[in-house]
């Protein structure tokens, strides 16, 4: 985007608030059904060199209109840029043009309902996960991860009409199917899909120099899982697995010609979620674990990765006060996050967030690559 | 002598007559004509409003609210912006909510349903009869009318509270009061159906003031508009379909 369009961008945000901390969004006084938020992130660095990392604006629009009984239309999109690749020199070309700004659709759809049956054509997130966070089952919509797991989860996961790497076509389409019901409380679901890894794998080549190239690239998975959840009145069990065969793992064996070997692996997770009136709070707790099936020495993952969070939503402020703690810790690579918040609603609109991610830990692990890279931030959000 | 029987008289003759009441009338089919009253007794829309004052400082939240006749519920915000998009789905004990920002159904449990003066029960559940065995506890006279004050105790384990006691008048099954207990017989808040008028096609409670019994000062006024009688789609009522929901 050019520098007119940034500041096009940031001057159409600035006008959605029409005045300070005001509320004019009262259904009633909203002539068009249009809905959404403006937001202004900014970040800073907490370790050496200590300065911003983000100054980012976003403005998310959706509308929705129902033409009749049978059919609707959903149209959203998002927008942000990043003012930070402006302020600074610090990032390469690649990253400025991977993250600076970006125009996208969101979930845009046609929703045809026919009795009890519906058909839905378009964008759209298919969410099958049960666990908030841990996005294990939640296989078929593909993430942004561009900020790591840190921004939301509606953020994070990208709608998608179809695979769109490689490039778009009916081969490169995936298919799946999922079931659920209802019975007692216990709330069980099935599914599988067959689609293409969403995440890359590095096939390694050897060119002349020596030189030792690594293209990423997406191979076909087979996944098959489950989800299920029980109110046991005090608490809520929830736990989701995934089977995935097919994987393409990396290898430290220099004999193995792409340095990639295919295996099979799983992975579960078990939370329980609870609020004692004692403690005024939520409690969200989770295990987690992944194995790898036959796995051997070569392989640059280990057998297996457990590990556990523990979410804490106290209640005992106001209404306008709502602090979140965040706390996982991977036994494995005996690395951590740790993720305090307080959410300030300043009106019916407006939401201050501030907070800070913190990580330690193994430099080789998840969490502790980001160990010296801690950072602080605000969160200002107009809700419209 | 005389007074001190004047006296046993005074406490036996209303007992008497509560008797009497008792074995005329069929107080399960008075709770449910109450139900009839207050809701449709098939599917059914309605806009809630609800404006609570917490510590002097009051605050606005507008629900759309659909049920059908198995009292499955869905409570859909439409204001103020900043909860705007959540849903709530109640089937019987089961309990979702769907938050934009998280763009996934949370199930949570029955003891979350329980929040603020209007909990999310008060909302999604509007009627007593199959959730609640009554009795009667005594009549009263209140501007002139019979009134029924019946205590009711919970059947199934899922219903907000454990105890309510209710007033109701004889001639039409209007509620004029609630009191909500808790299991230990705590007051936890009290209900005036202060108006009634005509809400899809009956003369119903539109204007009900909750009280805080606990936290002395906090009010909620729940408002009912433009409720419809209208089929509702069962897939509407599922997990999987509350992010579709306009």
């Amino acid at each position: 985007m050019s520098i007119n369009a940034s500041v096009w961008l940031i001057l159409l945000m600035l006008c959605i608030p029409t005045t300070s901390f005001s509320d004019t969004s009262d259904p009633e006084n909203n002539p068009l059904p249009i809905h959404g938020y403006a937001q202004q992130e900014t970040a800073y660095r907490l370790t050496e060199p200590n300065e911003l990392t983000k100054v980012k604006q976003i403005l998310q629009i959706g509308f929705d209109h129902r033409f009749n009984e049978t059919a609707k239309i959903k149209i959203s999109g998002r927008f942000f840029y990043d003012a930070i690749f402006d302020l600074t020199n610090n990032f390469s070309d690649r990253v400025r043009h991977d993250q600076e700004t970006e125009a996208v659709f969101r979930e845009t759809y046609l929703d045809l309902s026919f009795g009890e049956s519906n058909l839905t054509l378009g964008k759209q997130q298919i969410v099958w996960g049960e666990v908030p966070g841990l996005f294990f089952a939640d296989i078929a919509t593909a993430k942004d991860y561009r900020e790591f797991f840190l921004p939301s989860f509606e953020y994070i996961r990208i709608p998608h009409w179809a695979e769109q790497k490689p490039a778009m076509s009916i081969e490169n389409s995936s298919a799946g199917i999922r079931w659920s019901t209802l019975i007692s409380g216990w709330n069980p679901a099935l599914f599988y899909l067959y689609k293409y890894d969403t995440l890359p794998t590095y096939f390694r080549s050897v060119e002349a120099g020596p030189v030792i190239v690594l293209t990423p690239g997406h191979t076909r998975i087979n996944q098959i899982g489950y989800t299920v959840s029980k109110d046991f009145d005090v608490l809520v069990l929830k736990s989701e697995g995934v089977a995935t065969t097919g994987k393409m793992f990396q290898t430290k064996d220099i004999t193995s010609g792409q340095g990639v070997v295919k295996k099979d692996y799983l992975e579960y997770v078990i939370g329980a979620e609870f609020s004692p009136d004692i403690l005024q709070t939520t409690v969200n707790l989770q295990f987690y674990q992944r194995i790898i099936l036959n796995h051997d020495t070569s392989l640059m993952d280990p057998a297996a990765d457990s590990g556990a969070a523990i979410w804490l939503k106290p209640k005992f402020f106001s209404h306008s006060i709502n602090p979140e703690l965040l706390f996982v810790y991977d036994f494995t690579n005996q690395d951590c996050m740790f993720r305090p918040k307080v959410i300030l609603t300043l009106s019916n609109s407006w939401l201050i967030s501030i907070g800070s991610d913190l990580f330690g830990g193994d430099k080789n692990g998840l969490f502790g690559q980001f160990s010296k890279k801690g950072r602080v931030y605000t969160e200002l959000r107009y809700n419209f | 002598m005389v007074r001190w029987l004047l006296q046993i008289m005074m406490f036996i003759i209303p007992l008497t007559f509560v008797h009497t009441y008792a074995a005329d009338m069929d107080v399960e089919e008075l709770l449910k004509k109450v139900d009839d009253v207050r809701i449709p007794d098939t599917d059914f829309s309605v806009e809630v409003t609800i404006e609570t004052e917490s510590s002097g400082t009051p605050r606005v939240s507008k629900y759309e609210v659909m049920m059908n006749s198995k009292r499955d519920a869905l409570v859909k915000t439409v204001y103020p912006p900043n909860e705007k998009g959540q849903v709530m789905l109640m089937k019987g004990k089961d309990f979702w909510v769907y938050l934009p920002s998280v763009d996934q159904p949370v199930r949570l449990s029955l003891s979350q349903r329980l929040t603020g003066q209007v909990s999310n029960g008060d909302i999604a559940r509007m009627s007593f009869s199959g959730d609640y065995k009554a009795a009667l506890l005594r009549i009263e006279e209140a501007d002139g009318k019979s009134v029924a004050v019946l205590e009711l105790n919970r059947v199934t384990d899922w219903v907000t509270y454990e105890k309510i006691i209710l007033w109701v008048t004889l001639s039409d099954a209007r509620t004029l009061k609630a009191e909500f207990y808790t299991g230990t017989g705590i007051l936890l808040k009290t209900c005036e159906y202060k108006k009634y008028k005509l809400l899809a096609g009956a003369i119903r409670p539109f204007k009900l003031t909750f009280t805080d019994a606990i936290k002395k000062g906090e009010k909620s006024v729940l408002t009912y508009s433009n409720m419809n009688i209208k089929k509702i789609p069962a897939k509407y009522f599922s997990r999987d379909y509350i992010k579709r929901l306009d």
